[in-house]
């Protein structure tokens, strides 16, 4: 299932060589979807530009950069180069490394190299710190929130949908080469997913605007696909091949389901950025009346990403619940305990996805328009360019969730290929039959509400029903302010979690029978940030700033250190 | 007539300590201009007092050049932006010459380690050559003033041209006339830069504190 490509031409320190195996296959397969519809989306999105600025050779920077003007973008930007350099440094040394130990550059000739232990687990931490950066795992996600928001809705898309799925290839790879790995990778990879799914999300909770939270969602996606790997490989190095299988076509299928939803909801809160011209979800309010095309189609990707059947999300996650449940029968005690970790984390983050949703499609969609917002008049607002890329990738979610068969060729491909095994074939009506008693008993349910929802109509018949406005409760005097808001939605489950979350609250309290006016401000800080990089960065000013203190002020002692080192230089030859 | 050469060596260094430790301009300048006469002499002692077309002409271009015309530019300039003293040396006498003195210790002690190609015509030119270079290096240093910088850049100069003497066989003349030349446009471009720096700030310390009033 292999093809391989060698270029006639040799490039310095290797050779031209294209493969297309199980593995990239399923990431090609997620980047052609997704591109091609950012593209289609692209040119809906940035007609309003068109004219402004020359579209020549130069257009893919000046649509990336577009907003380079804005001080935030451009942080964004200097964030994201420091911190793909790090990344890559760490790259630069596990390959190093590999090839050292293998005797060559070449991926084919380092899988088939026996790499003794220890360089093993170091490969596997430097591709951890390497591509960690890269797909965003905590705590090195803080790069993430900062540039996917910063670019234009379908480049997010990109970002989100494919570039951080690049890291995730990148560990795939170095676990598909490195086949010695030790027994504790796969609980460091778990553990990994856990913390990064649950706190990705919680931070996306307290989020108020839309494509920062949007963002924040990856770092949870991220953290389920780790949590499917380390999955896969508990179950490669206890050697249990179906559960290897499950862990990494689990991850795989939702890498690829991951790009199409969270690219499907990037391109939604683009069109409402379009047409509202903010992303603050407490701007917003009643857009489902206004783009209800648009609402559809980010209602489908909610549903996805909160892994409810029917959907792909719940698919390749169902995929992780049943190889971890088989993790529980399976593996040795210390397994068994990492398993129902992964289990009870993953419902949780699944949990509070919904939760997380629910506030942005009922804050940004449903109530009343919090604010004017301006609109050209028209019913939808989107032009066909943006709704159609939006429909296709809202439709291939459903056909997933809906027909799993058609992609299990493509993933358990995928997972057979990395678990370095074949004996899966045989067991595959175990897996693909409980998921489709699921999907059945989903579509019963639906059928059934649809049934009521019916029978409504019939019994109502022409009866006349008073319209009423959305949050009115009985009141007289409406106020669109009365509606809940990004925060007040979100402030139990924030609240809750406090202690690990860095929610800060100022203002807000009213005394009195009539209170004046008021103001409240709250927001959740990334403890990561604030806790390790902000200190970091604090003490590294410190530390310039005292080596500035003794920094040559004059020119003279510039020629001083000169002469000194030169002295230095020649005794030091010269004994 | 390895005697001779020995004391213009020493003469050498003890001008360069002279120079480190002197903090009149003028005086410097002066300092320099015998050092470079003295030096100017050596390549008629090299060849065991049989003197040579090309030694004359080195010798004569040498002092030429160092005792006379770049003296007379540097004095030159000195008429032209109007100060004679050195304001605030950054070392005094008595550190000077502790400095200056390790340094002569050092290259007298590196020069014992070093090996050169050819024989010299005497032990004494090497560590001189050296001590020559440090101090010059550590007027460099010490000093603020541009026109400083310049005469500790010259000194190093002569140490480098004591050095290349004591190779004198295997160093064709035109290089060293080239590098003279060299130097010599060095100072007159460093002359006009100076007056042009003078022009525009009247001021020509090298350091980055403006002047207090009073100051020139």
């Amino acid at each position: 299932m292999e093809k391989i490509f060698r270029g006639p031409w040799t490039v310095p320190f290797g050779e031209c060589s294209l493969r297309l195996d199980p593995l990239n296959l399923v990431f090609l397969a997620a980047i052609v979807v997704l591109v091609l519809s950012s593209a289609i989306y692209g040119t809906g999105y940035l007609r309003p530009y068109r004219g402004k600025k020359p579209l020549g050779i130069h257009a893919f920077f000046y649509l990336v950069f577009m907003a380079a003007e804005k001080p935030a973008v451009r942080q964004a930007g200097f964030i994201y180069l420091i911190a793909s350099h790090c990344a890559t440094f760490f790259l630069f040394l596990m390959f190093f490394l590999m090839a050292h130990a293998a005797g060559s550059m070449d991926f084919d000739v380092m899988a088939r190299t026996d790499f003794p232990q220890a360089v093993a687990a170091l490969a596997f931490l430097l591709a951890l710190a390497g591509f960690g950066v890269k797909a965003g795992f905590l705590p090195t996600h803080i790069w993430l929130p900062y540039a996917h928001p910063a670019a234009p809705a379908h480049i997010s898309a990109l970002l989100s949908g494919i570039a951080i799925k690049m890291g995730i290839y990148g560990i795939c790879r170095v676990l598909w080469i490195v086949k010695t790995l030790p027994g504790w990778c796969g609980y460091t990879l778990l553990a990994l997913g856990i913390v990064s799914g649950l706190m990705g999300v919680l931070y996306a909770l307290g989020q108020h605007e839309l494509k920062r939270l949007l963002a924040y969602h990856s770092i949870e996606n991220i953290g389920i696909i780790a949590v499917g790997l380390g999955v896969g490989l508990l179950g490669r190095s206890h050697q249990v091949p179906f559960l290897a299988v499950l862990g990494f076509g689990g991850a795989l299928l939702h890498v690829v389901n991951h790009a199409l939803f969270k690219g499907l909801l990037f391109l939604g809160a683009g069109s409402v950025i379009h047409r509202t011209h903010s992303g603050e979800m407490d701007h917003l309010g009643g857009l489902a009346k206004t783009m209800p095309w648009t609402a559809g189609f980010f209602l489908a990707g909610a549903l996805s990403i909160c892994g409810l059947p029917l959907f792909n999300g719940f698919v390749s996650e169902f995929l992780i619940y049943f190889g971890l449940f088989t993790g529980l029968r399976e593996l040795p005690p210390e397994g068994v305990v990492a398993c129902s970790l992964g289990i009870l984390s993953l419902a949780l983050m699944g949990a509070l996805a919904l939760a997380c949703f629910s506030k942005v499609y009922g804050i940004v969609f449903l109530g009343k328009p919090r604010t004017d917002i301006k609109t050209d008049g028209t019913p939808e607002g989107t032009p066909f360019s943006m709704l159609l890329p939006m429909a296709i990738l809202a439709a291939l979610c459903l056909w997933i969730g809906l027909v799993p068969q058609s992609v299990t060729g493509l993933i358990f491909g995928g997972g057979t290929y990395l678990a370095h095994t074949d004996a899966f074939a045989v067991r595959l009506g175990t897996v693909l039959g409980p998921l489709a008693t699921v999907v059945r008993m989903a579509l019963l349910f639906l059928a059934l509400i649809l049934g009521l929802v019916l029978l409504r109509r019939l019994f109502l018949g022409t009866k006349p029903l008073p319209v009423r406005e959305t949050w009115s409760c009985g009141f007289v005097a409406v106020s669109s302010r009365i509606q809940y808001t990004s925060a007040s939605f979100a402030r139990m489950i924030v609240e809750l979690m406090k202690n690990i979350l860095l929610f800060r609250r100022r203002g807000g309290q009213v005394t009195g029978v009539f209170p004046g006016k008021a103001h409240m401000k709250s927001s959740v800080h990334d403890a990561s940030e604030e806790m390790i990089f902000r200190p970091g960065l604090a003490l590294s000013n410190e530390i310039s700033k005292k080596l500035g203190h003794s920094r040559i002020r004059y020119t003279q002692l510039y020629l001083m250190y000169i002469l000194l080192f030169l002295v230095f230089l020649l005794i030091w030859k010269l004994k | 007539m390895t005697p001779w050469i020995d004391v213009i060596c020493i003469l050498a260094v003890f001008l360069s300590l002279t120079l480190l430790a002197t903090h009149r301009i003028v005086g410097m300048i002066k300092i320099f201009a015998v050092q470079s006469f003295f030096l100017g002499l050596v390549p008629l002692f090299l060849h065991g007092g049989i003197i040579a077309g090309r030694d004359l002409a080195v010798s004569l271009v040498t002092m030429v050049l160092k005792a006379g015309l770049v003296p007379a530019v540097l004095f030159w300039e000195l008429r032209h932006i109007s100060m004679r003293s050195e304001v605030r040396p950054i070392l005094g006498l008595g550190a000077s010459i502790l400095c200056g003195a390790v340094l002569i210790a050092v290259a007298f002690w590196i020069s014992l380690a070093m090996k050169l190609p050819g024989k010299l015509e005497s032990s004494l030119v090497l560590p001189c050559s050296l001590a020559t270079i440090l101090l010059g290096f550590m007027t460099m240093v010490t000093r603020t003033r541009a026109v400083t910088q310049v005469l500790g850049y010259m000194v190093i100069e002569n140490g480098i041209f004591l050095f290349a003497l004591s190779l004198f066989d295997t160093m064709p003349v035109p290089i060293e006339m080239g590098i003279l030349l060299d130097i010599f446009v060095a100072v007159f471009v460093m002359a006009i830069v100076l007056n042009h720096i003078n022009e525009e700030f009247e001021r020509t310390r090298s350091t980055g504190r403006r002047p207090r009033w009073g100051e020139s």
